[in-house]
């Protein structure tokens, strides 16, 4: 089910947590919804729920304005951070305790709800713990049992808030994994509200990522890194983040530090904000720089080094040989350089 | 002088769940001054009226007692009176104490529901707990009033006749039940209100996404949720309900003159009657007699709530 919003917009007084959102998730796809804290991702998903009203705008899933629909009217599938388990139910009563909300002609029998919950416990692969309290399971067991709940009734539109922010790191890893393949089996619309960019980018199909209430940009993991429409995204995405310094655009050339510059094209003379991707810097001849700081992270290790004034971030090959006080020399590969607006922070 | 090292007075004990103790001598010294009022007020009193019971006729005022037997307990067991006692003692926790429990769950649950104005009907509901139960039984002793009580008036809006609520031997112990199922609400209705708080707010928004309706809610969710509560508020209302005197006593007295409970004894309870024995009757025996038994009763009532509760009651 392909979700557009159209100008919606949710004021808590007079701080304005989402400003006039308009995009559209598309159909059968993973969609992250990024951001810091208290940009208004969790609003925005509540809102698609229906547990949050909305202050101007329309939601639409496909053709049908569900903007003031009720929760239950909406066909989701909700995770909560917490999981939110009944915890007086076992893992299948809590799997198939939507289904007993059923009336009429869609009623189902308990033969009928115990096998939509074994089929969808299978998917999660929980079959195992059917009879178990969620106080006896893991956090990751939790997180499943709570996925399964959600797509018990085969939502048109799966959601989850922050679902892999309560397990440990390792846990982490392996559940992001099974959201995506849980995502891919079942094919169900996935919404998932993240604060950590890793996340968003191993997995989603898409990423919408938001500031203050307002879309920066949205697009596939890849683009959205490669191409960030403004300095914001830039510094969002990225570890270690990138750095920004000021340059002067003269004649296609960039002057930095000392005399040391690069040649650009399609840039028109200026002042810029110019941003440096950390895997930017390959070693070479053309920067000669003095290390500030080495940190080795096993596979890589990030230098740091002044450029313009500015600290710069490097991460350079653990092979290579950098150590603290030393000249070292650098080339720069420029498709990963960002000009910037200084003001508006757009990219030009 | 001899060098040996100073014994140790306290230590660190770790408990088989992993829980660390402070196992220290000073232990027992802050015990005893707690354990010295519980064996002066408690169990020095509870022998003594032991030992009470036991004789044919007692002098309170000397302590002295003759002829050693148990012809107390067969007065106490063969007088109508106590049987009296124990029959509305046992109406009041068959038909008032459920009364009351559902009551003030139910409107725990519908205060609980509302989002204005709730701290005023909190405060409405907790008024009664903070007002004295003499004052209560005299506003009551009015709305009972054969002639110009409310309740007279209200029953003859669906027909009735009016009754003696306070007056006709037949109908006291319901007017005792009433007011005991209005005086125990308040402080229910606020212990029930605290369990609800306890229950996760976020469990009610996964139901509300399901799309499931306020009564299944209500039904699967709250109530499994509120059982520890429920649980906790039946046992102590149970020994609250067996123990009831004030109630008589406040609703009573004035009518009855002379310190019985209503018109011949006939809204009398167990408590009331022990009272009865000592102070009315000066039978000092009979009413240690009775004590007992009550105690004995009061005992075994525990004893079977323990049991079931280990089987029942999960406290998730």
């Amino acid at each position: 089910m392909e979700i557009t919003l159209k100008n919606l917009t949710k004021k808590f007084d007079s701080v304005t947590a989402v400003d006039h959102v308009s995009l559209t998730i598309p159909d059968g796809k993973l969609t992250g919804l990024l951001g810091p804290s208290g940009c208004g991702k969790s609003t925005l998903l509540y809102m698609l729920s229906g547990l949050t009203n909305v202050t101007e705008g329309s939601i639409f899933f496909g053709d049908k304005d569900v903007t003031v629909e009720a929760p239950d009217k909406r066909n989701i599938g909700l995770v909560f951070q917490n999981y939110s388990l009944y915890p007086h139910m076992t893992v299948e009563e809590n799997i198939a305790f939507p289904l007993g909300n059923r009336h009429g002609k869609d009623r189902m029998n308990a033969r009928q709800k115990h096998e939509a919950a074994c089929r969808v416990a299978e998917l999660v692969q929980i079959q195992d713990l059917m009879n178990r309290k969620p106080k006896q399971l893991s956090g990751g067991q939790q997180q499943r049992v709570a996925i399964a709940r959600a797509l018990v009734k085969q939502p048109d539109v799966l959601l989850l808030d922050e679902p892999l922010s309560n397990l440990d790191a390792r846990l982490r890893m392996e559940m992001r994994q099974e959201v995506r393949r849980i995502q891919l089996e079942s094919k169900v619309t996935t919404v998932f509200v993240t604060h950590d960019q890793e996340e968003a980018m191993s997995i989603t199909d898409t990423i919408v990522l938001m500031k203050k209430g307002v879309v920066q940009q949205q697009a596939p993991a890849r683009e959205i890194y490669m191409n960030p429409s403004n300095a914001f995204v830039a510094s969002f995405l990225g570890n270690p983040p990138i750095s920004f310094l000021d340059a002067k655009v003269a004649g296609g050339q960039v002057a930095l530090d000392a005399g040391q510059g690069f040649s650009v094209s399609g840039v028109a003379d200026g002042a810029y904000s110019l941003g440096i991707r950390p895997e930017a810097w390959v070693p070479g001849h053309a920067f000669h720089v003095k290390v500030e700081h080495v940190e080795m992270r096993g596979q890589d290790q990030i230098v740091t080094f002044k450029l313009n004034g500015v600290q710069v971030r490097a991460t350079l090959d653990a092979e290579y040989q950098a150590n603290v006080g030393e000249t070292i020399s650098l080339d720069l590969r420029t498709n990963r350089c960002y000009f910037f607006n200084p003001e508006t922070g757009v990219r030009v | 002088m001899k060098n040996t090292p100073k014994k140790r007075k306290s230590r660190l004990v770790e408990t088989e769940d992993g829980r660390l103790l402070i196992k220290s001598p000073m232990a027992y010294v802050y015990l005893l001054l707690p354990m010295a009022f519980l064996c002066l007020f408690v169990l020095f009193p509870t022998v003594m009226a032991g030992r009470m019971a036991f004789f044919q006729k007692y002098n309170f005022m000397k302590s002295l007692g003759t002829g050693f037997g148990t012809n107390a307990f067969e007065y106490v067991l063969h007088d109508k009176v106590f049987w009296q006692a124990a029959k509305n003692t046992g109406i009041l926790m068959a038909v008032a104490l459920p009364a009351t429990v559902a009551l003030s769950l139910m409107f725990a649950l519908l205060i609980n529901a509302i989002k204005r104005l709730k701290g005023m009907f909190q405060a409405l509901f907790f008024l009664p707990y903070v007002t004295s139960s003499i004052a209560i039984g005299a506003a009551f002793q009015w709305l009972f009033h054969s002639e110009y009580g409310y309740f007279n008036w209200f029953i003859g809006l669906f027909g009735a006749a009016p009754q003696k609520w306070l007056t006709d031997s037949s109908c006291v112990i319901w007017a005792l039940c009433i007011f005991c199922i209005w005086n125990g609400l308040a402080y229910k209705i606020v212990l029930f209100l605290a369990g609800l708080q306890k229950i996760d707010k976020e469990v009610y928004k996964a139901a509300k996404i399901d799309g499931t309706s306020p009564w299944r809610t209500t039904v699967k969710i709250t109530l499994p949720l509120l059982a520890p509560t429920t649980w906790m508020v039946s046992m102590m209302s149970m020994i609250y309900t067996a123990k009831t005197y004030n109630e008589v006593y406040s609703l009573f007295t004035s009518y009855g003159g002379g310190g019985s409970a209503g018109p011949g004894n006939n809204a009398i309870t167990l408590v009331y009657y022990i009272y009865y024995q000592f102070y009315e009757r000066q039978k000092v025996n009979y009413a240690a007699a009775a004590a007992i038994i009550f105690l004995a009763v009061i005992l075994l009532l525990t004893t079977i709530q323990r049991l079931v509760a280990k089987k029942f009651v999960q406290y998730v």
